[in-house]
């Protein structure tokens, strides 16, 4: 073909060209052969039948960014290894991620706040009901006595509103009876109900302080000190501002000063469309006599003030894992196993709890390892694939105390000033995880050691076949 | 009757023809919504009759998204048709 060969130039740079970009596309092949070998093992569970009115099993799955960094970056780990094995395994998953640094910890310690009010409320309903049977069964002996019928009025009960249902009026219940909606959570073992994935060493570090927070803290919001007067402030100034500027407050037909009113009450959107507004006006304005610096805080503080009220609520936690020891377990909890009312399925908290490790290295210093594990990647994604598939077949164990420390290689990647800024500010994630051990008791994890691993497997497999005893 | 009647009488018909719109407006979303997680969730092999479990976590995903969407949309066309004077946009 060629008469003599290129330049060694061209030669060294095809060489290095080809092999980089074949180390690329043999690891990303033999991640799709993994995930592939993975997902086809799950895949009779998606087609096996499920009546429609049981809701197949549920998992939370927690994502948070590693430092840093930015969420996707955990997501495309979620996106590439978890959620095909667990899609494929026909299970049904909710993601709760935050962004910042608190947001996972205060949705969960929510969650198991809610759970706790739901708890009580039954048990008063149900001692309710007891003490209501009790006393109508006398009730009804003195009313029998005198004559009078207990069975109450079925017309004044009913307004037309409780029985009305769209879905009958659509005729969906035309040909089917209305079922009454199960979870499949319920309907398990508990030990294999559910399920708990923490994508992240910071996400499993908020979710165990989210779970401790809600069962050891109180259910209440403990009195605050600052924090939420900030936002009211700005909102004062903002219309202050505007009253002090007559010209502005003319053409931009009072907006801001609505504004202010919308954030205190109701919602982001009317505030969007309120910034919308004022940003306009500056434009409009500067021929009519006013001077951008008097214009410039108008405009900016809708804005700020809309940031914070659209960003998710972040609350200092209600307890502090140094006064763990002194709380009790509330007596709704102390039960060996807790349902929760509303699915019927154990609280989440009590279900098989796996943890994943987002290894990722930032900065200048460390590109030659990054280089090293982006080659090698097809050993994450099998590790994180066999323990997906430990999850999805529920092998758990009871927690100890040592897996606090899963996946605690994950802070050795954490950048140094990072860990050093944040512990100046008190960060949450780089304190040392703590637990209590009467919560501990209630979780189980994962143990991906149980499954036999695919990959091994299928090596095995055909290394016997390559082996000259079987030719 | 003798030119009083004739109002309430026209109200209660608005009232009936709103209430058609609503109905027909209702309908047509859910047509469109059977329409539309039908197309994407069920597998036109059909070696089942019953639902798989895949299929089933498909139309909850589907239908959950379709209302939502159409939730917010909504809200957001009320505003826009409360915040709207002419000259405006």
């Amino acid at each position: 073909m060629w008469k003599k060969l290129p330049s060694p130039g061209w030669l060294a740079f095809g060489t290095v060209v080809t092999v980089a970009g074949s180390g690329i596309a043999y690891d990303k092949y033999e991640q799709s052969q993994i995930r592939s070998l993975y997902v086809n093992h799950v895949r009779n569970e998606m087609s096996s039948s499920l009546s429609t009115n049981v809701k197949p099993r549920k998992l939370l799955v927690l994502v948070a960014p590693p430092p840093n960094d930015y969420l996707d970056t955990s997501l495309k780990l979620w996106r590439r290894w978890i959620k095909p094995i667990l899609h494929s395994s026909g299970l049904d998953y909710e993601i709760v991620s935050g962004t910042k640094q608190g947001e996972i910890r205060t949705e969960i310690a929510s969650r198991v706040r809610q759970l706790r009010k739901e708890l009580i409320e039954q048990e008063q309903q149900q001692q309710h009901d007891a003490q209501s049977k009790k006393s109508r069964s006398w009730l009804d002996w003195f009313k029998w006595c005198r004559g009078v019928s207990t069975t109450p009025d079925p017309v004044s009960e009913e307004s037309p509103a409780a029985s009305f249902d769209t879905r009958s009026v659509l005729g969906i219940f035309y040909h089917n009876e209305p079922q009454p909606v199960v979870t499949e959570d319920s309907l398990l073992d508990p030990s294999v109900a559910g399920g708990v994935i923490c994508v992240g060493r910071g996400a499993y570090k908020e979710y165990i302080a989210g779970v401790h927070e809600g069962i050891l803290g109180p259910l209440e919001e403990p009195p605050k000190v600052v924090e939420s007067d900030a936002s009211s402030v700005t909102d004062t100034t903002a219309s202050a501002v505007i009253t002090e500027n007559p010209s502005v407050k003319e053409i931009s037909v009072t907006q801001p000063a609505e504004t202010a009113v919308a954030a205190a009450t109701v919602g982001t959107t009317m505030n969007e469309t309120g910034a919308v507004n004022t940003d306009s006006t500056p434009a409009e304005t500067i021929p009519a006599e006013t001077t951008p610096t008097e214009n410039t805080p108008i405009e900016t503080t809708p804005d700020e003030s809309s940031e914070e009220k659209e960003g998710p609520k972040i609350s200092k936690p209600y307890i502090l894992p140094s006064d763990y020891a002194n709380a009790s377990i509330p007596a709704e909890l102390s039960k060996p196993l807790i349902i929760d009312p509303k699915t019927g399925a154990p609280a989440f908290f009590e279900q098989p709890l796996l943890v994943v490790a987002v290894p990722n290295l930032s900065g200048f210093t460390t590109i030659p390892t990054r280089i090293a594990r982006f080659y090698q990647k097809r050993f994450l994604c099998e590790q994180v694939s066999h323990s997906t598939l430990a999850i999805v077949e529920a092998k758990s164990r009871p927690f100890t105390t040592t897996d606090l420390d899963l996946s605690a290689y994950e802070e050795l990647d954490w950048p140094k000033s990072w860990v050093e800024s944040g512990k100046e500010r008190g960060s949450e994630w780089v304190q040392p995880l703590q637990g209590d051990d009467r919560v501990l008791q209630k979780f189980r994890v994962v143990e991906p050691a149980i499954v036999p691993s695919l990959q091994l497997k299928e090596d095995q497999s055909k290394k016997q076949e390559l082996s000259p005893e079987n030719k | 009757m003798f030119g009083l009647g004739g109002q309430p009488q026209l109200s209660s018909q608005q009232k009936l023809s709103a209430a058609e719109a609503e109905l027909d407006l209702v309908t047509d979303m859910f047509n469109k919504l059977v329409d539309n997680c039908h197309k994407k969730c069920i597998e036109q092999i059909y070696n089942d009759g019953q639902l798989n479990k895949n299929e089933s976590t498909c139309i909850d995903r589907c239908v959950a998204k379709y209302f939502e969407t159409n939730v917010k949309v909504g809200e957001n066309m009320q505003q826009l048709g409360q915040a709207f004077s002419p000259g405006k946009f």
